[in-house]
């Protein structure tokens, strides 16, 4: 599996999770276009932060690696729509193709 | 609690964000479901001080109270700084938190309790953590056991063990982030292992606890096939650790029996080759004596198992069936979907962390009858041969010479009275679930009456096995309950419930007697049981009835003595 494979596999798992605590009308789908942030995301912030804290986690697990997602603009910021599933994935994939770490 | 299909509404009261944990409880498949609401954010005291809040309304059945122990207990904030504090002083704190909680227990059904933990990162004093006046980790050791033990008087509350579920949730449990950012001390592992438990405990509640595990021979109770290479040549034992884990498997299995958990075989085997190994291996821990039955022949494990289940009056609600053969579990899962067939490890070296792992055994209450369980339906084996030896029926329940002995409630059975009205299923006329306090209030009505009965023989002590009660209404006795366990069912303990009931109604100047069986999943015994009685069927209201005018003989082969 490639780097962008296994990242794609940890976000979605962490999605997973995320939907076992939500409410069904309220799921978040498994999809590159699915919006985190801002106003079109169905992620309030305590949602979003269980998210985030929840790939970071995962990726430890499977990369070994430890990446702060946490301290983001778009976590700091959440009413930026740029962040979609897409643009976490490709952000983490970079960050570990390019050997950057905390 | 009532068993319906319906959710369980519960209160979850929290010093810190529980959202998590709230939509995880309900969104969890497994029985019972629940419907969750929330106390406010930490609003802890005020909650649990003003039952008008609007969170109690409707009242809740169950509330998980899960609290940090700096925030709740005061004192413990200033152990975490390492002041000087008083540990007495400290523990009255704790007694007050206690009362505060045994004072919301009247309100609900059942209350959980989380223990209190210390973050994982925190290592204290780290060499003189377990000093008893100042180690962070000792003194909150002595918190748990205080709350533990001033909550033990109150039967419907239970303290769940937040440690083991931070444990299993491993190195991101309490990730300082989710703190940080959401107020939450526990990331969804951890919320996930507490989902697990609390349901357990709920199941447990409602009687849904499993009583029976069924096991499989080779390559689970030992290692080998002792068809093939003869009861020498198993490994059990020795200077082995494979054989040492067989070994510590089948003690984990009979230590289970002290629990009241029934053992049985199920296994592909020749019976003969199978018992004789069982017989005679010197390093053989577990014994026939053991296990309640079996059926060890080559017919399907399916089969096998529903006429040994049918044998033993169990529903196959209350069985584990344990094989090393996922081909075998497959085939039972499939055909008998009640029963629970937990996944196996392929290593031996794993089968007691498995086995002990299994969070399906859980009861609120732990009887002198448990212990003695497997005695009983060993001693129901000897019935059943002696049965089969005479001639007719009424000659064998005449050679039991039963004797029952009727009790009112009190403080000595009530515990037992309770486990045996909420785990009964088959011979159980309406499947009220009560807590301790819920039946002690009932009986208190004047009203209302209630017997237990204690059933003996001459093979020994079924211990209490029978309920029934009554509401007297219109110069009628209303049948409420009409309970007996499996294990003396078909013995006419169900005719002297009835003369037990019809003999007080004949005292009181009742004119009759009503009984309605509410027809569930797993009662037919029991309506069986009333189709066939002599109680009269009215079809307009679907009950058995019984003018007090004739007299509802004591069965013949029953000893009756009231204490």
């Amino acid at each position: 599996m490639t780097i962008n494979e296994k990242t794609t596999d940890l976000v979605y798992a962490a999605i997973d999770d995320l939907n076992r605590q939500r409410d069904p009308s309220q799921l978040i789908e498994k999809s590159l276009d699915t919006v985190l942030t801002g106003s079109s995301s169905k992620l309030d912030s305590l949602g979003l932060v269980t998210f985030i804290v929840s790939v970071e986690e995962k990726i430890d697990e499977i990369f070994n690696r430890l990446i702060t997602l946490t301290n983001f603009d778009f976590i700091q910021n959440s009413n930026d729509e740029s962040l979609t599933v897409g643009s976490l994935i490709g952000y983490i994939t970079k960050k570990i193709d390019n050997n950057d770490g905390d | 609690m009532m068993v319906t299909d319906n959710k369980i509404n519960c209160l979850l009261i929290s010093d810190f964000t529980i959202d998590n944990l709230s939509g995880l409880l309900a969104n969890d498949s497994d029985f019972p479901l629940m419907d969750i609401r929330s106390a406010p954010f930490d609003q802890v005291i005020p909650t649990l001080l003003d039952k008008s809040s609007p969170c109690w309304k409707p009242n809740p059945e169950c509330v998980l109270i899960w609290t940090r122990p700096e925030r709740i207990i005061k004192s413990y904030q200033r152990v975490l700084e390492y002041e000087e504090i008083s540990v007495l002083e400290l523990l009255k704190e704790v007694d007050k938190f206690a009362s505060l909680i045994c004072g919301i227990a009247e309100q609900c059904k059942i209350v959980l309790i989380p223990s209190w933990t210390l973050p994982t990162f925190n290592r204290g004093l780290g060499m003189t953590d377990m000093n008893p006046v100042s180690g962070l980790e000792n003194i909150l050791i002595q918190m748990n056991l205080r709350l533990s033990e001033r909550l033990s008087s109150t039967s419907n509350i239970f303290m769940l063990n937040t440690q083991r579920w931070i444990f299993n949730a491993g190195k991101f449990a309490c990730n300082p982030k989710l703190w940080y950012m959401g107020k939450i001390p526990f990331n969804n592992n951890v919320f996930q292992e507490a989902v697990a438990d609390i349901k357990a405990a709920l199941r447990g509640i409602h009687g849904q606890s499993r009583k029976m595990i069924i096991t499989d021979l080779d390559d689970t109770l030992w290692g080998g096939i002792v068809g093939e290479e003869g009861y020498q040549n198993l490994i059990l034992g020795g200077h082995n650790p494979v054989g040492e884990a067989y070994i510590d498997y089948q003690k984990a299995l009979k230590s289970l029996t002290k629990r009241g958990i029934l053992l049985g075989i199920v296994s592909k085997n020749n019976e003969d080759t199978a018992l004789e190994a069982i017989n005679k291996h010197p390093e053989m821990k577990i014994s026939l004596d053991d296990f309640v039955g079996w059926k060890i022949n080559w017919n399907d494990k399916a089969q096998n198992i529903c006429e040994l289940v049918e044998e033993l009056n169990l529903g196959l609600q209350s069985i584990v069936f344990i094989d090393d053969n996922p081909v075998e579990r497959d085939r039972v899962r499939a055909a008998l979907p009640e029963i629970y067939v937990p996944d196996w490890p392929a290593d031996p070296m794993l089968y007691v962390s498995t086995l002990q792992s299994l969070n399906c055994f859980d009861k609120p209450t732990h009887s002198d009858e448990d212990a003695a369980r497997t005695n009983m339906y060993k001693a129901d084996r000897i019935r059943k041969n002696l049965k089969q030896s005479l001639t007719s029926v009424e000659d064998w329940l005449k050679s039991l010479e039963i004797k029952i002995q009727v009790e009112s409630l009190n403080k000595i059975n009530i515990e037992r009275t309770t486990q045996l009205l909420n785990k009964t299923n088959q011979m159980n006329m309406s499947t009220r679930r009560l807590t301790e306090s819920e039946l002690l209030k009932w009986t208190e009505q004047k009203q209302n009456r209630l017997w237990v009965l204690r059933v003996s023989d001459k093979f020994g002590d079924s211990g209490l096995t029978g309920i029934v009660s009554c509401e007297i209404k219109n110069q009628e006795a209303i049948v409420v309950d009409f309970i007996l366990s499996c294990r003396v069912m078909g013995r006419k303990i169900e005719e002297t419930m009835l003369h037990i009931i019809t003999d007080f109604a004949q005292s009181e100047g009742l004119s009759k007697i009503t009984a309605t069986p509410i027809k569930t999943e797993k009662n037919r015994p029991c309506q069986e049981f009333f189709k066939k009685s002599i109680f009269i069927f009215d079809p307009n209201t679907n009950s058995y009835n019984w003018e007090t005018d004739k007299t509802y003989s004591l069965p013949e082969c029953i000893t009756l003595q009231y204490k």
